[in-house]
This record gives structure tokens, C-alpha cells and sequence, in this order.
């Protein structure tokens, strides 16, 4: 026998998980309370715990950084002011407060749009040099998929020729719920055996996603 | 073995492969080919049940002689002396026996010379009712042959012990068809046939028939005690019944200087004659001074002298007189053994000149002793435990090496070298005759050495693990093909170069590439930014009628009662905020319209601040007629952990999930629970349970969160309309939960699609918002994306053209 498999870890992970799949088909209420519930509220509590030992660890790497020799890390330098900062404006102000706002409309969320404007001329400039890379088959259906797509996409293409544009919306259409949706119900019912087939190997201890 | 059926007049043999019957003239079974008569000697037993004693297991056979090495406890308490069930089947079947008449004592009966001994006989009465009265005792009887087979006729018999058994070894010692039982006598016993049996039972009687101590209470000198031990323990249980033993004055065992007591009792009678020399000092064993002084003598002379003497008997006289040939003539098909199983016995028994009387013969007189002995148990016991180790005879024999083809020679008189150092009952077992078809007919490895030399066939007594052969030597290296080895080698290099960084090689900023995506940037800003800046309006709204998911999330809207909170789940990061936030403008503008009240809430740490973002930008951009206030209008329940575990949590129990609302409260405040509760706030007055929402829209731009919410929420809101609001990339995952041909069994009750959704809400809206205002840049947005992915995909191959003509140029040789 393997010593090194944590026994208490898989235990408590095995034990918890049919104890929930259990008390999902036969609710048990003693002393007037929903044992389900009450491991549902444990799994909540410890993923806000989780959540907040990632903040610390984010934390303690860049000031690790920050104490290292060599360059300056200027990044981690600017994570950790805006970490601090807003960690003391939402803790004292209020998470709607006007300083808290103001962190979010002006500086998270311009931030993070542009990294998805950014994103969008990657991914033009990466369509672009795709038939320079490679030429075959299937790059060339990628790429005219994606063409056709935003093409009936525009507005502007429908309203300058209404009768093509016609057509190219039952095309988007066509290709959203044929092409599109089937390989996303795909994908949906392969999530659905996958969580099974985990749940089940968690349950039997085969899987320790908790570690070990 | 086979057992012999006499039906009618014909003898059957019934095989014990297959069950079946065979004529009595067969060798092999006709039915299935088995061998039905043994090689060497001829059947003993004509029990039909095949109880017969030599069947027993070998590991019954070894029981007996496990007991012989018992402690001493046995023998000073004499345990199973007195009770027959616990005494060896034979001896205690013999007392039985002898009471009942049926088959006697044969082996004794053998000993006092039984029908076919022409010089007298000593039998007993009870004997001569008994047929066959010639027969040993089956543990003399074991055939040579199942000796050499592994002995397989030693089969385990759970009537060893029972009455029956007693009929097998006795039956074994009963005349059969083929059994002549001839069975010379001894020469002490053929000295002394003229003696009265009845007086000198118990002196004749071999040891293990002799009665035992506490029946006897012999005297020191008494002539039982110049018997070994084993044969009193049978005598006794033989004939405690039949028997009357008056142990004999002390004057009258008193030794003569010459012969051990019982002897000197046959001398008496016979008038045989000898020296104290040729006496085996065991005799004596009560006259311990006497016999350490023979014993040194002994020593020195390297040999017992007695036994020479005995080994000189004429053979006429031996092969006619020695009990111990009935072994041989039980066979039917040996001579004479001669003198052969008295030397052997006597030699045997002059081990106790050395003062090492063997354990296993002292414990002849414990409880259990069975008289079965397998070629096994020979072969583990040391010669050392026998208390022949000294004993020249035997080093001789054990020296004897065979060839592996050489027959075993029929063993007579004059191989007092072998016989001499082994008891009868081992001699027993040793190959006396047809040993040249034994070993023609049995396969298998011949043993050399040891009591079981000239057999085949027998069980190595080491185990397997004990041989120290060195295990062969396995190389370690792989054997592949040289393809497989190129194959291996090719793999190698790709996982090599994957975890080798490769560097970048220097572009030059005035690099086609660096180029390309600098257009690339510079025009889509510059066609989406005018636009938003000179807002224009020149592309128009979407006309076409709203589909029927836009629609339900209308009717839903419109219809949406004003004292319960629509929830609202902002599930989405800030970067996708620009398509969403204009998605849901249309939503939101037209539910706060109308004064319904919301319930904000979000499974992503910063969705509850854009919950809060949307409802300040359209409060403060769109003046509606009712403001809204934290707390009266809206509550925003803010950030559920736990992930699908946390929403889970938060379909079920609502309340205990969620108890601290996302306001702007500062932290010297939050220690007022009760003002913290959204629960208690007049917005959630009427909301226990999820259901109690009339309404749920999911604003999210990830598969993930609309699946968690389907799956987890979506049942406990039962008549809960779920909604959801998604991103373009969103939208081919969430559509499998609307589209179904049953509207009663839809999971989505409205779905509106990204930026395009929300302008054909708010088209259908007539209304002007954020929808509006991106529309242009949007539209031109896109198509010029699809102008810079032609023509970048152009240059690109252009370019990739123009390179591999130009290396193809530079490659062509200059002629």
C-alpha cells in the first residue's frame, strides 16, 4: 500500500461527496437541519477562503519580487500599490462606495477592454497570416467560416445590399443553430460525461484533484 | 491399488482411476487404460471401501511418525496405552480383534508361525479362526511398489481410526486370492515355536505389542522391559484382554551374562545359545551398567558381533523362518528375504546400544502412533534421529550409490551391509523385489541414497525455492526495431525542442510583419473611433421583427410585477462589458422604467460592481420618472463564492447564502448585521426563495456560468422565468437550452444575443441607448475587420510567394 496517499484528505473528500449525492436523492433533516445544505454552505465558505488565500499568495510572490535582486519589477510594483489600495478603499469606504466605483469604472474595466481590443487585433493580424503559415484544407474552412460570420455580422453589409444581406443572415443564422449549436451540444454533453466520469473517480478516490 | 471383486466365479478388479470393474486377468483398465495391478506386489487389501490403512494420506502417514517424536509426556503417562481410541489403528484394532475372533493378530500370527509354516506354529487361538492368518501387519505390508509410487495407495482415510480400519490392515494381513502369505518366522521366533504361546505372549511379542507400563507395571528386570519400548505398547493394548501378563520373578529376567532376558527365555526353550557380546545392548536397557560396559566393547569392534551371527543363519533357515519374509512372500513374486528383516531389525534395535534410543521408537508407547510411513518422511528424517548414526552398517549404506538404470537387487541375507542398519519396517518399503520393473515402468528420478534408494519417481523432499541455482540474467535494455528506434528518436527531438526555449529572432521595426500589425490597429481605431466620436447614425437599427427568444424576455419585462425583485445576475468580467452592458441597457432601461424593482447578484468577484455601474449609468443618463434607491428599489446581493457549489447553495437557501448585502456601507458600519441583511430590506420583503423572483436574467459571456446556472438554479425556480443575456461567443452553448420543441420543458425562457440583441431591443423599443450609439462603429468595425484579415491574408501570401520564388532562385545554380 501506497503511504503516500493522503488517506484523510481523500477520505474527507470521498466521505463529503456521497454524503451530497446521497442527501440529494433523500434530503436527511436532523435536529431540523438540511445536512445538504449544510455542506453546501461549507463548500461556499471554503471557496471565499480560497479565494482570498489566492489574493495572499498573489501577494507574497510579487513582494517576494519586489525583495529579489536584479531589475526592478515595476509590475509587481504597480500590482501590489493597486491591490493595497483598493483592498483598503472597498474594506473601509464600502465595495459601491465612490472610491470603489472609481477604481472600477476607470481603471479595471478601461483595462480590461482594452486588452480585449488588443485582442481583436491579434486575432485579425493572426487570420491575416494564417495563409501565409499554412495553406491546407482546414485553414482555408477556418478562415472562411470566420469571414462569412462577421460578414453577416456587420450591419453595414446588410444595410448596403439588402438583398445580400438577406441571405447572409439566414447563413449566420444557419451556421449559429446547425453548425454552430451542434458542436456546442457536443461539447455539452461530452462536459456532462466528463463531470460523471470525475465525479465518479473523486468518489472512488481515483482522482484527488485536492492533491497527493 | 485395486480393490478385488469376486463376482461369481470371477475375480473383478475394480480400477481406482476410473471405478469400473476389470476381469482379474488385466494389467491395464480396459475402460480407461490405468494400471490395475501394482509392479511389484500384488494386492493386500480386499476391502472394497479402500479404507484400507495403507490408503491413508501421506499426511497421515507421517502423523505416526510425528508422534514418535513426541515428548516424554506420553510415555511417562502412558497416554493412549489404555485407550484404544487413542492408540495406533492397528494395536488397537488387534485387542478388538483378538476379542472378537474375526481376523486376529496376523502379523503374530505370522510371529508364531501360522499355517504355512511347516517347523509349527505359534498361534493363537483366535488366529486360527482367521483365514489368511499368514498376513503382517499392513505397515510391514507396504508394498514396495506404492513406495515408490509417492506411495498415491496411502490415501487419506478418515476410518484410520475407526473399526473399519481395523478391518483393512487386518483384512491386508487376511489371505486374498493372490496373496500366499508366507511368512517366515524369525529365528528367535522359530526357536521358540515349541513353546507355549499362551505363557510367553508378551515375550515374544515385538515391542510395539507389548503391554503397556501401566498395565503392566513391569519390574526393573522384568523380561517386558528387554523389550523396546514400541513393542510393548502394542503388546499391551493387543492383549490386555486376551493376555494375562504376570510379570516374571526377577530371578527369572535376571540376565545370564548372555542373552537379553527374552532371548535368554528363547534359549531356555530352544536352547540356543550366545555370548553377551552378541546381544544387543537394548536388551539390557535395565541393566544400564551392563550395557555401558558392551557398549564400549561394541564400539571397538565397529560392528555387533550378534549381528553377524545372525546374519550367518543358513539361508534355507532364514527364507523358510524369518517373520520379516513375509514381506517378500506376501509379493508373491520375491524369494526369501531371509534373515534380512531380523538383521535389520536387530541392527536396528542395537542402536540402542548407543544410548540413543530414537525418539520416535519412545514414542511408540505415546497415544498415537500410526504405522504408516511414506518415503517422504524417510527421506526428512535425519539418520541421527534414529539413532543409527554411528552405527557402521548404515554409513555403509547410505554410502551406497546406484547407478540410475541399475535394478535394485533383491535384498537377502547375505546384504546384512543394508539390512543390518534399518529396521524391518523401513526395509519394508525398500524395492525387495521387482524393483527391475519398477524402475523399467516408473519414471522420474531414481534415489540414490537414503531408505528409499532404487525407488523412482519420488517427491523431491527440497522445496524448490531451496535450490541455489543462479537465476538467469535478463538484459535490461529494450529490444526495438531500428524503425522504432527512429520513431523513439523523432519523439525525443519534438519533446526536446518543446521544452527548450526558442529565441526570438530580432525583427527589424521597419519589418513587413511589425508593419502589417500596425495597420492593422491603427485602422480599426480609426474606424470605430470616428464613428463613436461624430456619432453618427447612418447605419440603421435592425428591422426585422424580434425573434421569439427577444421576445419572451419582452413579455417577461413588461409584464413583470412591481412588488417583487427581478434578479439579475451580472456574470461577466469588465472586458466584455462594452457588448453586454449594451446588450442589457435596453433590458434595464425598460424594467426601471417601469419601477421594477431588482435584485442584483453575481458569481464573479466584480460582477456585483458592474451591477451597481449599470444602474448608476442609466439612472444618471436616462432621468427616469421613479429613482431608484439602494435598498428600496434595488438591492444588490453581491458576490457568491463557492463557484457551482455556491450557487447551488444559493438556490436552495437564499437567504443563509447571501447575508451581507454589497453596499457602500463603511466598515465601522458592518457590524450592524441587521442593516446589512438585503433580506430585511423592503426590496426582498416578499422573497424567501428563488421562486419567489418573477424573473432571472443572466447577463454572462462564459458557457461555464450559463450551464452552472441552468443546471443549478433552474430547478428550484419553478415558476421563475430564466432569461439570460450572453455575448456573441456565448451564444452557440446557450441555445441548446432554449431551443426546444416544448416551451413547457424550455430551460431558457429568453435569450438576447450580444451587441446586435440589444439594438433590436431597443428598435423594437424605439428608444435611443448605448445600442445606438455603437451600431455605426460596430457595423464598420466588422467590416473592416474582414477587409484587413483579405487583405493581410493577401500580402501575406503574396509575400510568402515572392520569398519561397526568391530561395528558389538563390537555390537554382548559375550556369
Amino acid at each position: 500500500m501506497n503511504l503516500k496517499i493522503p488517506i484523510i484528505s481523500t477520505t474527507i473528500a470521498v466521505t463529503s461527496g456521497l454524503a451530497v449525492l446521497l442527501l440529494y436523492f433523500s434530503p436527511l433533516l436532523i435536529a431540523n437541519v438540511d445536512w445538504r445544505t449544510v455542506l453546501l454552505q461549507w463548500a461556499t465558505s471554503l471557496g471565499a477562503v480560497a479565494l482570498l488565500v489566492g489574493l495572499i499568495n498573489l501577494a507574497s510572490v510579487h513582494s517576494r519580487r519586489l525583495d529579489d535582486e536584479g531589475p526592478f519589477p515595476v509590475n509587481s510594483l504597480v500590482l501590489m500599490l493597486a491591490m493595497i489600495i483598493t483592498f483598503i478603499v472597498v474594506l473601509v469606504f464600502g465595495p459601491t462606495s465612490v472610491g470603489a466605483m472609481f477604481i472600477l469604472n476607470y481603471i479595471q474595466i478601461p483595462v480590461e477592454t482594452s486588452l480585449i481590443a488588443i485582442l481583436a487585433v491579434t486575432l485579425i493580424y493572426a487570420s491575416a497570416r494564417l495563409v501565409r503559415r499554412k495553406i491546407d484544407t482546414f485553414s482555408i474552412v477556418f478562415l472562411s467560416t470566420g469571414l462569412v460570420i462577421l460578414l453577416t455580422t456587420s450591419p453595414l453589409v446588410t444595410d448596403l445590399f439588402p438583398i445580400v444581406g438577406e441571405r447572409l443572415q439566414a447563413l449566420r443564422a444557419w451556421f449559429t443553430s446547425v453548425p454552430a449549436s451542434g458542436g456546442a451540444r457536443g461539447i455539452l454533453l461530452g462536459i456532462a460525461l466528463g463531470t460523471i466520469a470525475t465525479g465518479i473517480r473523486i468518489l472512488m478516490g481515483a482522482d484527488r484533484p485536492y492533491g497527493g | 491399488m485395486q480393490t478385488v471383486h469376486t463376482v461369481g466365479k470371477m475375480a473383478d478388479i475394480r480400477c481406482q482411476m476410473c471405478g469400473k470393474f476389470n476381469p482379474d486377468d488385466l494389467v491395464e483398465c480396459k475402460h480407461c487404460g490405468a494400471r490395475l495391478k501394482p509392479l511389484i506386489a500384488p494386492p493386500l487389501s480386499n476391502d472394497d471401501s479402500g479404507t484400507n490403512w495403507a490408503n491413508a494420506s501421506q499426511e497421515d502417514t507421517l502423523s505416526w511418525l510425528r508422534g514418535l517424536g513426541q515428548d516424554e509426556e506420553n510415555q511417562e503417562s502412558g497416554l493412549g496405552l489404555d485407550d484404544t481410541d487413542d492408540l495406533p489403528d492397528w494395536p488397537g484394532s488387534s485387542s478388538t480383534q483378538i476379542e472378537s475372533a474375526s481376523s486376529g493378530l496376523d502379523w503374530m500370527d505370522d510371529v508364531r508361525g501360522n499355517a504355512s509354516i511347516d517347523s509349527g506354529a505359534l498361534r493363537d487361538e483366535s488366529v486360527e479362526e482367521t483365514p489368511g492368518s499368514g498376513s503382517l501387519p499392513s505397515w510391514l505390508s507396504i508394498d514396495e511398489e506404492e513406495v515408490s509410487e509417492q506411495n498415491p495407495s496411502f490415501v487419506e482415510s478418515p476410518e484410520m481410526e475407526s473399526p473399519s480400519t481395523e478391518d483393512d490392515w487386518l483384512n491386508t494381513l487376511s489371505s486374498e486370492d493372490s496373496l500366499t502369505a508366507t511368512v517366515s518366522l524369525p529365528d528367535w521366533a522359530e526357536q521358540s515355536k515349541d513353546f507355549a504361546p499362551e505363557e510367553q505372549l508378551s515375550d515374544d511379542l515385538p515391542g510395539r505389542l507389548a503391554p503397556s507400563p501401566q498395565e503392566v507395571t513391569p519390574e526393573p528386570d522384568d523380561f517386558d522391559d528387554d523389550l523396546p519400548s514400541w513393542l510393548k505398547s502394542g503388546e499391551s493394548s493387543l492383549f490386555e484382554q486376551k493376555t494375562q501378563l504376570t510379570p516374571e520373578s526377577p530371578s527369572d529376567t535376571e540376565l545370564d551374562g548372555e542373552f537379553p532376558d527374552w532371548l535368554d527365555s528363547l534359549s531356555r526353550k530352544t536352547g540356543m545359545t550366545g555370548k553377551l557380546g552378541e546381544m544387543p545392548e537394548w536388551l539390557d536397557e535395565n541393566e544400564p551398567s551392563l550395557a555401558l560396559e558392551k557398549q564400549d566393547e561394541a564400539d571397538e569392534e565397529g560392528t555387533l558381533d550378534w549381528l553377524a551371527t545372525l546374519g550367518d543363519v543358513p539361508e534355507e533357515e532364514s527364507g523358510s523362518e524369518d517373520w520379516g519374509a513375509g514381506v517378500g512372500s506376501q509379493s508373491g513374486s520375491v524369494g526369501t528375504v531371509g534373515g534380512l528383516t531380523l538383521d535389520s531389525e536387530d541392527s536396528f534395535i542395537s542402536a540402542f546400544d548407543k544410548g540413543e534410543t530414537p525418539d520416535w521408537l519412545e514414542s511408540l508407547q505415546g497415544s498415537e502412533v500410526d504405522y504408516l510411513e511414506t518415503s517422504d518422511t524417510l527421506s526428512e528424517i535425519e539418520p541421527s534421529s534414529w539413532g543409527l548414526e554411528q552405527t557402521p552398517e548404515l554409513e555403509d549404506w547410505q554410502d551406497t550409490e546406484r547407478p540410475p538404470q541399475e535394478p535394485v537387487r533383491t535384498l537377502s541375507p547375505e546384504d546384512s551391509d543394508i539390512s543390518g542398519g534399518l529396521p524391518s519396517w523401513v526395509n519394508a518399503f525398500r524395492p525387495i523385489d521387482g524393483a527391475d520393473i519398477a524402475t523399467e515402468y516408473t519414471e522420474g528420478k531414481l534415489e540414490r541414497i537414503g531408505p528409499l534408494a532404487g525407488l523412482r519417481g519420488l517427491l523431491n523432499p527440497e522445496a524448490d525455492i531451496a535450490k541455489t541455482t543462479k537465476p538467469p540474467t535478463y538484459s535490461d535494455s529494450l529490444q526495438v526495431s531500428s524503425s522504432q528506434h527512429a520513431n523513439a528518436q523523432l519523439l525525443q527531438s519534438l519533446i526536446e525542442t518543446e521544452s527548450v526555449p526558442q529565441s526570438i529572432p530580432d525583427v527589424s521595426p521597419l519589418s513587413s510583419q511589425r508593419i502589417l500589425r500596425v495597420i492593422i490597429g491603427i485602422v480599426l481605431i480609426l474606424t470605430m473611433v470616428f464613428p463613436l466620436i461624430s456619432g453618427t447614425e447612418n447605419i440603421p437599427l435592425p428591422t426585422q421583427p424580434l425573434p421569439q427568444e427577444i421576445q419572451s424576455i419582452w413579455n417577461l419585462s413588461n409584464s413583470a410585477p412591481l412588488d417583487r425583485p427581478v434578479l439579475v445576475s451580472m456574470d461577466f468580467d469588465p472586458g466584455m462589458s462594452g457588448e453586454l452592458e449594451v446588450a442589457a441597457a435596453a433590458v434595464f432601461d425598460q424594467l426601471m422604467a417601469r419601477g421594477v424593482p431588482l435584485a442584483i447578484v453575481s458569481t464573479s468577484p466584480v460582477g456585483a460592481g458592474l451591477g451597481e455601474r449599470q444602474v448608476a449609468y442609466l439612472q444618471s443618463n436616462f432621468p427616469y420618472d421613479h429613482h431608484y434607491v439602494y435598498g428600496e428599489d434595488y438591492v444588490n446581493l453581491g458576490y457568491i463564492a463557492g463557484g457551482t457549489a455556491g450557487l447551488a447553495n444559493f438556490a436552495l437557501i437564499p437567504r443563509q447564502s447571501v447575508v451581507m448585502a454589497y453596499d457602500s456601507r463603511p466598515i465601522w458600519e458592518l457590524l450592524d448585521l441587521d442593516a446589512g441583511n438585503p433580506w430585511l430590506s423592503p426590496v426582498m420583503k416578499n422573497i424567501t426563495l428563488l421562486k419567489d423572483f418573477p424573473m432571472t436574467i443572466i447577463l454572462t459571456d462564459s458557457p461555464d456560468i450559463a450551464r452552472n446556472w441552468v443546471e443549478q438554479v433552474e430547478p428550484h425556480l419553478q415558476d421563475n422565468a430564466l432569461t439570460m443575456i450572453v455575448s456573441a461567443q456565448a451564444e452557440p452553448f446557450v441555445r441548446p437550452y432554449l431551443e426546444n420543441t416544448d416551451p413547457t420543458n424550455r430551460q431558457l425562457e429568453g435569450l438576447l444575443v450580444g451587441l446586435r440583441g440589444g439594438a433590436s431591443y431597443e428598435q423594437a423599443k424605439n428608444s435611443s441607448f448605448l445600442g445606438r450609439l455603437y451600431w455605426d462603429a460596430f457595423g464598420v468595425g466588422v467590416l473592416v475587420a474582414v477587409l484587413l484579415i483579405l487583405a493581410g491574408g493577401g500580402f501575406n501570401y503574396l509575400d510568402q510567394l515572392n520569398k519561397t520564388r526568391r530561395q528558389a532562385r538563390k537555390s537554382k545554380p548559375r550556369k
